[in-house]
């Protein structure tokens, strides 16, 4: 694994907005950087793909875990709210995509720092940006990425199951959010499904009917939201999802693998994974350590304790907590950057890799992306 | 191990997707409606809507939570968080 530096294209601005990634640069920073990729080996990328499937299969087995034992205080879900969790596990309620955030530097092995499985961004970067960055730089090179055609094939399935129209809600003030909608709404056109979109505050319910309805007032069937599981469960129309029939994308279980609080029960789980780090609801007995709020996002209200001393602390709206503990990932410094490999999981398999790189150990919102290649 | 080797396609996000500040999603469902109207045979209208674009962090929509109700249908019972946060990770 190695990062090399390179020019960027001299249109690149134009090259990224021509597949929709208007969003390169914010406040003056850069968001997408292509002065610089990383390049893995064959082996490397292979160890990525086995470590990002072997890690969706031990989450699938503590989500069974969790539902099983009922621990669902864990991850603060209301009383009330818990059958319908249960339900669309076993209901086996389909769910498209998520994506690991390793740390990995070609040395050993890649360890699991969150799963961002209900509501992940980064992805029109991750499965269109970088390949055609990739074609314009050297059309015979290669990349670990079918994230695009997996997504397509992932809809396939929606479509075989039901006729109906897919609604796609995001906040579309926010344009990362609404960018990442419609690219995933671009996909599922192209499986054959009839789609519309409406922003989530536009969902109505239509308490005659018992149903969530779009703005011309049809019922919502199906409904892929980006959109947090820990937000709607809180607000006004939380009590009217069990009573809804819309299936919800990503369903309901996410919730419990987009939680830090996971990291305890997989390292309980499984102590001995070479991907998993040490991790407990309490202060581990290790010097260096992270603090995560868990439900904190992008970042927010990390605190990283190096030697036993809070060395670094970001802020946000998590600060209350509660927090899990996990112990401080090995990262390796890159040109003096770290980099966090994101792996797509599309249907259930590891589909691809987004490179988000900070100049600190902390991955945050405004982290870059930057593409990736494998060597020759 | 997995790999792209072909050529994809965009149907719908893209160049006319944001032009000039704005949203022109509407115009976009043309051609979503087409695309899939291609291969499934079904029809809807569309109309031109014209949504200023505004950076994360801000909210074209009040936020709040302020729910709206016309007849038997109730809007807004969604999305009251979104005028402080991202909904991304």
């Amino acid at each position: 694994m190695q990062r090399l530096t390179h020019t960027p294209r001299n249109n690149w601005q134009t090259a990224v907005e021509k597949y929709g990634l208007h969003f390169h640069t914010a406040d003056g920073q850069l968001y997408w950087d292509e002065s610089a990729s990383y390049h893995f080996s064959s082996f490397e990328i292979d160890t990525l793909e086995f470590a990002t499937n072997s890690l969706h299969q031990m989450c699938m087995d503590t989500v069974q875990q969790i539902i099983d034992d009922r621990l669902f205080r864990l991850f603060l879900i209301p009383e009330h709210f818990e059958d319908y969790v249960i339900k669309s596990w076993e209901e086996d309620q389909f769910s498209l995509y998520g994506r690991f955030d390793l740390a990995y530097d070609g040395f050993i092995p890649p360890k699991l720092l969150e799963y961002n499985a209900d509501t992940p961004t980064s992805l029109l970067e991750a499965a269109v940006i970088q390949w055609y960055w990739l074609k314009d730089l050297d059309d015979r090179g290669d990349q670990f990425n079918s994230i695009h055609e997996r997504l397509i094939e992932g809809w396939k399935k929606i479509a075989l199951k039901s006729s109906n129209s897919l609604h796609f809600c995001a906040t579309e003030s926010v344009v990362e959010d609404y960018v990442t909608v419609e690219y995933l709404r671009d996909t599922a056109i192209q499986a054959g499904i009839k789609t519309n979109y409406l922003d989530i505050q536009q969902v109505g319910w239509d308490r005659a009917k018992n149903t969530f309805v779009d703005v011309p007032g049809n019922p919502i069937q199906n409904c892929f939201k980006l959109y947090p599981w820990e937000w709607m469960m809180r607000e006004e129309f939380a009590l009217n999802i069990p009573k809804g029939k819309t299936q919800w994308i990503e369903p309901a279980w996410k919730m419990l693998l987009s939680s830090k609080s996971i990291l305890p029960l997989l390292y309980e789980r499984y102590p001995d994974s070479p991907f998993i780090l040490p991790a407990s609801y309490e202060p581990l007995d290790v010097a260096n350590q992270v603090r995560k709020p868990i439900y904190g996002r992008e970042g927010a209200n990390i605190q990283v304790i190096i030697d036993g001393k809070v060395v670094s602390e970001t802020p946000g709206p998590y600060g209350q907590g509660p927090f899990v503990y996990q112990q401080l990932a090995p990262l390796k410094q890159f040109d003096g950057f770290y980099p966090v490999i994101g792996s797509w999981v599309i249907d259930g398999e590891s589909a691809g890799i987004g490179i988000r790189e900070e100049n600190s150990i902390i991955t945050k919102n405004t982290s870059r992306f930057v593409p990736h290649q494998l060597s020759n | 191990m997995t790999r792209m080797g072909k050529e994809l396609s965009l149907v719908l996000v893209g160049a006319t997707m944001l032009t000039g500040g704005y949203f022109y999603f509407r115009e976009d469902d043309h051609a979503a409606d087409s695309y899939t109207n291609d291969t499934n045979h079904n029809h809807s209208s569309a109309h031109p809507l014209f949504i200023p674009m505004m950076m994360r962090g801000s909210s074209s929509n009040g936020g709040g939570g302020a729910s709206r109700t016309s007849g038997s249908i109730t809007r807004g019972g969604f999305g009251s968080t979104v005028s402080a946060h991202s909904s991304g990770s």
